[in-house]
């Protein structure tokens, strides 16, 4: 016989003595109860759901990164749905660059032949399923190639009319073979580039002597240098 | 003066009292009678828990929740576009108990009918088995007796997201009581 059952038979001794009214005017009965617990649990899953929860989800992946002048295709795979996906659909938000087989689960993104840094560039992906659609956003960098770039040529030539103590110099010569200048900066009585630049601009005239030592210095747009040096006549 | 007396003896006397005694799945324990996981939009399913009365007399059982907690658990996949929670910000803070939908009862009531811990419907189960709701179903088991408990569930399909990876913990009390509205 357990514990319990001996407690509940001495209570229901307590009940007989009692309804026979021998044991006093009144007493407080006990009642037979017994009771257990019963526990359980629920975890829903990762069932992503569009705007009306059951319908498809969207999953664009990424971050991508590709050079510039190449391509790398896309990773809509993760998208979800209750059955087939009916459509997925691509499209860039922002940025360059263009999109092949926008219209399947893994596109491709075609970067631009030339970028001057790396950029960003912004695409969406909306999938369709049943009358539901979601949508998903995924960010691709754009590499500028960086060790390609040319460094730029820095050339000028000087002159002057007869004897006036201007001269002329002009830096037009000047040459970056894969992209452009963006600075010309003109150090007058300078072999080198320390200080700050006296004169800035592709040509510029100033009373400067011949003989002067006059070093340019030019940037390119992907901050490439280059200088030339020597002494104007 | 002396008393006419007379004394009888009577030995052997015995009380012999009935008893209840409540089972839960066969045993006299806590039990878990249920583990749902990765349950999404569109499921449904029952969790069943035999109720026995191993005792001799009759009994009522009824039931009450004793705890129901509810979990965020932490932000998943596009869960942040609808769930502006963020991160894990534990008990108390999940959806699920908002969008899981249950219904209870005791299979046999007598006539082929089941007994209803509420009305025969579904009902979230943060609604229906809030932490301290008592259902005094009083549903007769005679000694020798059993039955089984049952949880008809279903997530409905169009649950929002943000009840993606929330869970949900119940504890019920079942208690088997020799009167009704015990």
């Amino acid at each position: 016989m357990s514990s319990l059952d001996a407690v509940r038979r001495v209570l229901l001794v307590v009940l007989v003595v009692g309804a026979l009214g021998a044991a006093g005017p009144s007493m407080s009965l006990g009642l037979f109860v017994d009771s257990h617990q019963g526990s359980g649990s629920f975890t829903a899953s990762e069932y992503g759901g569009g705007g009306g929860g059951g319908g498809p989800t969207a999953e664009a992946a990424g971050p991508y990164e590709v050079f510039e002048d190449s391509s790398v295709q896309l990773d809509g795979t993760g998208s979800t749905s209750q059955g087939a996906m009916d459509s997925y659909s691509w499209v860039i938000l922002s940025g360059p660059g263009s999109l092949s087989a926008n219209t399947t689960s893994t596109p491709t993104f075609n970067a631009p032949t030339d970028v001057q840094s790396d950029t960003s560039v912004t695409v969406e992906l909306t999938v369709n399923n049943k009358g539901q659609s979601d949508t998903d956003q995924a960010t691709i960098t754009v590499k500028d190639a960086g060790s390609g770039n040319q460094p730029p040529a820095a050339r000028y030539t000087s002159s002057r009319s007869g004897n006036s103590p201007n001269a002329e110099l002009d830096a037009s010569t000047s040459s970056d073979t894969d992209g452009s200048i963006t600075s010309y900066e003109w150090y007058i009585g300078q072999s080198d580039t320390s200080g700050t630049a006296d004169y800035t601009g592709v040509s510029i005239k100033g009373k400067i002597s011949a003989g002067t030592t006059v070093t340019l210095a030019v940037t390119d747009n992907d901050g490439a240098t280059d200088t030339e040096t020597k002494q104007i006549s | 003066m002396a008393y006419f007396s007379d004394t009888e003896s009577s030995t052997s006397n015995s009380v012999e009292s009935g008893t209840l005694d409540l089972t839960i799945d066969g045993g006299n324990s806590t039990v878990t009678f249920f583990t749902e996981t990765s349950i999404a939009p569109g499921d449904s399913g029952q969790a069943t828990l035999p109720v026995g009365n191993a005792g001799s007399l009759t009994g009522y059982v009824d039931v009450s929740v004793a705890d129901l907690r509810n979990y965020e658990n932490a932000i998943v996949g596009n869960e942040s576009s609808a769930d502006s929670t963020g991160g894990d910000p534990g008990q108390g803070n999940g959806e699920l108990q908002d969008n899981l939908e249950v219904n209870a009862y005791f299979l046999n009531g007598g006539g082929g009918n089941e007994v209803y811990l509420g009305a025969n419907q579904y009902e979230t189960i943060g609604t229906a088995f809030a932490t301290g709701t008592d259902y005094d179903v009083s549903h007769q088991i005679s000694g020798g007796g059993s039955d089984t408990f049952v949880i008809d569930w279903q997530l409905p399909s169009g649950t929002g997201r943000e009840a993606q990876s929330d869970s949900v913990e119940l504890d019920l009390t079942f208690e088997l009581g020799q009167n009704t509205g015990q």
